[in-house]
């Protein structure tokens, strides 16, 4: 039987209450405050790290190609504190079946607290899996023989709540890197998951 | 060796479909939670006790198909549960059909694992196991059995605890609507490989396509997570939201006084 533990949710909440009331911004009534920013990132993200098979000796993935594109803005609410909503997604794939294409959309909604070049991010979004095929049948041993299999045709998507946890080194005014995980089904420890990604991002600055 | 024998995993023929699925009519459960249960004093020949099988069954569903982050079925160990020898001995589809499932046999709701030792099921001591949805209506499953080879030339007795894990895992794919995958990483492999640990990334596809988790924010209301009852999130997340706003209405006032 499983039990429902909460490390992860524990862990994510204070992360989330330091970022936020831990900011001078928030008791100070002075602070610098910083632009607004739009910025969109390309990187790679590692779909559910440790939780697939990719032999037949038990091997398991850390990290396959994934490419991310993404775009944000900052919105300071405070000198240090910035709310940050992000929408992305990844390049269709192929799944191990080559029939079979995947790809993933997400919408967060992140705070950002900076704390010089580096900033903390933490926040909530949901994340969308869309899943497809081309139809019709393909040709696959059965055991003892070889049969027709029907193959998926609509797309079906599935939407994950997830908890977004990450780090932002400001190498310029312009280029910035980050790196994050996705929490999914964080409150459940039987099909909880982490996606870790990485990215370079491009900052237009206070353009809206 | 690649595989540790081969064609040990088999399926109907007639009910085999990759993920690809079931059949061409996407049979699904209607609900999000199926219990698994293990008919019992039927296995003579397999070596291991109904509470073992039992054991068995219930890390086929932890350490496989519930691990899936985007499906929200959700397999549950059942009970041991005594039925009629007609479980243990009869054909599983109707003889003379392409695979009629035998109304003798039928499921009445959710997934019964059986030991069974008729020989036209288990035409060869390496299948090891067979499965269908023997109950449905409509596109959907309401009943599903997994026969495990119970004659007395089966091979399944000869594997470790942790290959049985799979086979029953990968029958269990079967009964809820999946065929087989092309990719030897996948659990839905026609044939055992030398480890399988974990699902493989087209059996997260599959289980996901015909059961995607659907995670939803009702309103000011709650934010599903595990698909049954209310979360704490959407109160912590508007409630930052307003705090956020109150520091920035606050810093507009003052800016405004100075």
């Amino acid at each position: 039987m499983n039990k429902i533990k909460y490390p992860t949710i524990r862990l994510c909440v204070v992360t989330f209450l330091v970022l936020t009331f831990c900011s001078p911004a928030f008791c100070a009534t002075k602070s610098s405050q910083s632009s607004n920013d739009l910025y969109v990132s390309l990187g790679n993200l590692c779909e559910y790290v440790g939780k697939i098979q990719t032999d037949a000796n038990g091997g398991k993935n850390i990290c396959s190609f994934m490419p991310s594109l993404s775009m944000n803005y900052d919105y300071f609410a405070t000198g240090d504190f910035a709310f940050s909503p992000e929408i992305g997604a990844t390049l269709p794939k192929s799944g191990r079946d080559e029939n079979i294409k995947t790809m993933t959309l997400f919408a967060l909604l992140n705070g950002k607290y900076k704390t010089g070049s580096v900033n903390l991010i933490a926040g909530v979004g949901l994340y969308y899996t869309r899943i497809w095929g081309p139809g019709g049948d393909e040709t696959l041993n059965n055991g003892n023989s070889s049969d027709s299999f029907p193959l998926p045709k609509d797309p079906v998507y599935t939407r994950n709540f997830i908890v977004n946890l990450g780090i932002q080194n400001v190498f310029s005014k312009d280029i910035s890197g980050e790196l994050y995980t996705y929490v999914f089904n964080a409150l459940k420890k039987e099909d909880r998951a982490f996606s870790v990604g990485f990215s370079v991002s491009y900052h237009f600055g206070e353009v809206l | 060796m690649k595989f540790l024998a081969p064609l040990l995993i088999s399926f109907m023929t007639i009910n085999a479909h990759a993920f690809t699925l079931n059949n061409s009519a996407k049979l699904v459960f209607s609900q999000d939670e199926v219990t698994v249960n293990v008919a019992g004093g039927f296995c003579n020949n397999i070596g291991i006790s109904d509470t073992e099988f039992l054991s068995i069954v219930g890390d086929a569903v932890d350490q496989f198909w519930n691990k899936a982050p985007t499906s929200r079925l959700k397999l549950r160990q059942g009970q041991i549960v005594n039925l009629a020898t007609a479980y243990h001995t009869d054909l599983i589809c109707t003889a003379g059909t392409n695979c009629t499932p035998n109304p003798a046999i039928a499921v009445a709701s959710d997934i019964l694992v059986t030991c069974n030792n008729n020989t036209t099921n288990f035409s060869s001591s390496s299948i090891l196991g067979v499965t269908i949805p023997n109950n449905i209506s409509g596109n959907t499953i309401l009943g599903s059995i997994v026969m495990i080879n119970d004659t007395a030339a089966t091979q399944f007795d000869t594997k470790s605890r942790a290959e049985k894990v799979a086979i029953i895992a990968h029958e269990l794919g079967h009964a809820f609507g999946l065929g087989h995958s092309p990719v030897e990483d996948s659990l839905m492999y026609y044939a055992t490989v030398t480890s399988r640990v974990a699902l493989g990334a087209d059996d997260i596809s599959g289980i996901s396509y015909l059961y995607p988790k659907q995670q939803p924010i009702s309103g000011c209301g709650t934010v599903d997570m595990s698909g049954k009852g209310p979360s704490t999130w959407p109160g912590l997340f508007i409630g930052f939201s307003i705090i956020g706003l109150a520091e920035l209405f606050r810093k507009k006032k003052v800016k405004l006084y100075t």
